[in-house]
């Protein structure tokens, strides 16, 4: 893909609603470089292979930071394969983001057996593959949690330099528990000002209970309301 | 710091909000309001100098506290208040149009009969005010408009509404728009004020010398004159003559029994002088009557039937009887005694010549012959002399009887008038108890009258001293009120404080807005509540967003 193309991708995730995350994505601003440099290029531990990015409530934006991560990732200036899967099965986006084709995806591989090279789908540039949700409608919480959500990991882990994972909500499924313990880190978004911080504990309780290990929580939508001029003297 | 400041700036837009519907009501709630206006009137306490030195002195702190204090009460007392109203309320009353006449004709002068007239027109006053307290429809509302204009009328002196250590002190008046009412209302209330203080001050005088006239008034009617009138009547009843007045007067003196004695005592004494006059009386007469020789009785008797002396006839002492050349005549000469040559000059001058001529007489017969014509002349007028002599000694000695006998009739008489006094005194004795009590009852009565009388006196004089004793005048008249500048709303002011206000109720609420938010807006609160590191934040507004 090109950059008329994430100029249009821009332009509808305006209109769905999104717009503070795919710009972010798309422009690979500098928060999203000092987020990728926080998690990737910490100096005193190991960088996680495998990442899954949640969200305590639905509608935080978790989707719009791992696109986002997974661009910066996959730029020309970080050169890294990556690899973007969307466990959203409820409500993909990531498909709609790129403008690709939903399925076959993660519940084909999962459910059906479907080769996992055929469902992954190249995106806007060489190093970043993506895999939809797929035909979600008869994926199941038992289902992902099988062996084969294990193995998929495993086998993209192995095939990239970085396995991102947009995982739906933790306090709405339990897909994104299940997730944390086969990633190396849980990322929590929080939308600033409108999560409230017992459902963000909650989430983080459910995942430490999955044995998953929470990275940190990226404060989406934050707001400055001091202005400029008053917040640098104070 | 900037958390402070992030939990304001936050919330800013709601903030500001409320700050602003709050300084904006207010000052549209002053615009709207009704306005009210206020004007006073300042007045002076004048006490008169104290050039008489019995004048009380009434400048001390304490009193004059206790007078200002009172001054405030009478001031927003109901008369003086519910006068005010009626006449702001309805200024073309009768009451209200006699009221004015009057108070400007005493205004102009103040001369007695204005302020009967006024005092006239203040009674039919309170009746108008009576009339509408009693109206069921008007009573109520005008009940209550008494009540707020009650509130509305302020006392002050200077340094607050407690403190009374000044002569001055003003009377502010707040009412509603127009403003020309707020001056009216205050120049009413002063008047009022000052007629109702007047009027205040001379009942209670009026009252304190009216009691005394009236005490004095009941004594002399029913002490006094009860009491002079039972006196007069036991003199001109009890009494037989105004005499008995005097005896009791020296009965009552000298107590009962010595006075009775003074009395009979007097005439005893009277008795006495009348017996030792008629004893010497009738020793003079003795004496006389042995001096004339026995021979003029001529045989009659010496003595009478109950032996007194009796006088000889002066007939016999006639030439006819008596010739010149009778021995009696020639040869005796009588002696006379001491008391009658001192009372009787005619025999003095008698013996005298007598003397004299017995003189000559000898002389003669020295040089002549015994018959000698001239020693006869002189024997004869001897002779002549003594016929004198002895007619004068028994017209004396006449005398002397008729004065022995009045003397005698005397001495009864006298003792009949003492048996007569005796016989009053007893009948009188008993009346003097009574007379002295009614005597006692009338003077102290007397008594009494005079002290209230001196009573009434002073009161009157104090009267006439407190009626002139705190005058108060007006300093200042009422003024109209500036129409810009209502005494409410004071808009400005008003407005700044609900700005004020409502600043710091947007605070709070930006404050407790925050309390109660548990979203998570910062890293610090991330870390705080959950302990979990914020890797990275995305702003919601960025520069070039869409670019």
């Amino acid at each position: 893909m090109n950059g008329e193309n994430d100029e249009d991708l821009a332009l509808e995730a305006v209109d769905t609603g999104t717009a503070a995350g795919v710009a972010v994505a798309a422009r690979a601003e500098s928060a999203v470089e000092q987020l990728w440099g926080s998690i990737f290029l910490s100096p005193e531990r190991t960088a996680p292979k495998s990442i899954t990015v949640t969200a305590a409530e639905s509608r935080e934006g978790a989707t719009q930071v791992a696109t986002a991560l997974a661009l910066t990732g996959s730029s020309a200036e970080h050169g890294l394969r990556i690899a973007l899967v969307d466990f959203n099965v409820r409500r993909p986006m990531i498909a709609r983001i790129f403008g690709i084709r939903p399925s076959p995806g993660v519940a084909e591989v999962i459910t059906k057996g479907t080769p996992i090279d055929s469902a992954l789908v190249p995106g806007p540039n060489q190093r970043l593959n993506i895999l939809p949700a797929g035909g979600a409608a008869d994926a199941s919480p038992p289902l992902l949690q099988s062996r084969q959500a294990g193995e998929l990991i495993t086998r993209l882990s192995a095939d990239h330099d970085h396995l991102i994972i947009d995982a739906p909500a933790v306090n709405r499924s339990a897909i994104a528990q299940a997730l944390a313990g086969y990633t190396d880190g849980v990322l929590i978004v929080t939308k600033a000002g409108v999560t409230r911080r017992e459902s963000v504990a909650e989430a983080k309780k459910r995942i430490e209970y999955a044995q998953g290990k929470v990275i940190g929580v990226v404060l989406n939508q934050r707001q400055f309301p001091i202005p400029g001029f008053l917040y640098r003297r104070l | 710091m900037r958390e402070l400041s992030r939990v304001i700036f936050a919330r800013l837009g709601m903030a500001l909000l409320i700050a602003a519907l709050i300084t904006g009501g207010t000052l549209y709630a002053c615009l709207k309001a009704r306005r009210f206006y206020r004007s006073s009137v300042t007045f002076l306490v004048k006490e008169p100098r104290p050039q008489n030195p019995t004048a009380q002195q009434v400048s001390t702190d304490r009193s004059l506290e206790v007078f200002i204090k009172t001054q405030h009460e009478l001031i927003k007392s109901e008369t003086v208040l519910a006068r005010t109203l009626a006449l702001l309320e309805a200024p073309d009353s009768p009451a209200a149009r006699n009221w004015r006449s009057a108070r400007e004709a005493w205004e102009k002068t103040d001369a007695p009969e204005n302020w009967t007239a006024l005092q006239r027109a203040l009674g039919e006053l309170d009746q108008e005010v009576e009339r509408r307290k009693e109206d069921p429809a008007t009573a109520s509302e005008f009940r209550e408009a008494i009540r707020r204009f009650r509130k509305r009328v302020k006392v002050e002196t200077p340094g607050g509404e407690t403190v009374a250590l000044s002569e001055v002190f003003t009377v502010t008046v707040t009412r509603p728009e127009p403003p020309e009412q707020a001056r009216l209302a205050a120049q009413l209330l002063a008047w009022n004020y000052v007629d109702r203080y007047r009027e205040v001050q001379a009942q209670l005088t009026r009252g304190a010398a009216d009691f005394v006239r009236q005490r004095r008034d009941a004594l002399k009617k029913e002490r006094l004159q009860p009491a002079e009138d039972a006196l007069r009547q036991f003199v001109e009843k009890d009494l037989e003559s105004p005499y008995d007045l005097v005896i009791l007067e020296q009965l009552g003196k000298a107590g009962t029994e010595a006075g009775r004695q003074i009395i009979v005592r007097k005439f005893q004494e009277e008795m006495i002088t009348n017996d030792a006059e008629l004893a010497e009386a009738r020793q003079l007469k003795q004496q006389l009557l042995e001096q004339l020789p026995p021979a003029l009785w001529d045989g009659g008797p010496r003595r009478d039937d109950s032996g007194d002396p009796t006088v000889p006839e002066i007939a016999r002492l006639d030439e006819t009887r008596l010739p010149d050349t009778d021995p009696i005549l020639t040869d005796i000469v009588t002696i006379i005694p001491e008391d009658t040559l001192k009372n009787n000059v005619v025999v003095n001058k008698l013996k005298s010549k007598e003397v004299a001529l017995i003189v000559e007489l000898n002389r003669l017969k020295v040089e002549y012959r015994v018959d000698y014509r001239s020693v006869r002349d002189k024997q004869t007028e001897i002779a002549q002399t003594r016929r004198q002599i002895l007619k004068e000694l028994i017209g004396e000695a006449r005398a002397l009887d008729i004065r022995i006998a009045t003397l005698a009739a005397r001495q009864g008489e006298i003792g009949s008038r003492l048996e007569q006094e005796q016989e009053r005194l007893n009948k009188i004795t008993p009346l003097l108890v009574r007379y002295q009590q009614l005597q006692n009852e009338v003077s102290m009565a007397r008594e009494e009258y005079r002290k209230v009388s001196a009573d009434l006196a002073s009161a009157l004089n104090l009267q006439e001293q407190e009626a002139g004793a705190i005058t108060i005048r007006v300093i200042d008249q009422a003024k109209l009120p500036d129409v810009k500048r209502p005494a409410f709303p004071k808009t400005v002011l008003y407005t700044l404080v609900a700005a004020g206000v409502g600043l710091l109720l947007a605070v709070a609420y930006a404050f407790l807005a925050d309390y109660f938010d548990h979203t998570l807006r910062s890293i610090q609160q991330v870390e705080r509540h959950l302990g979990v590191p914020v890797i990275g934040s995305i702003s919601k507004y960025r520069r070039g967003l869409l670019r």
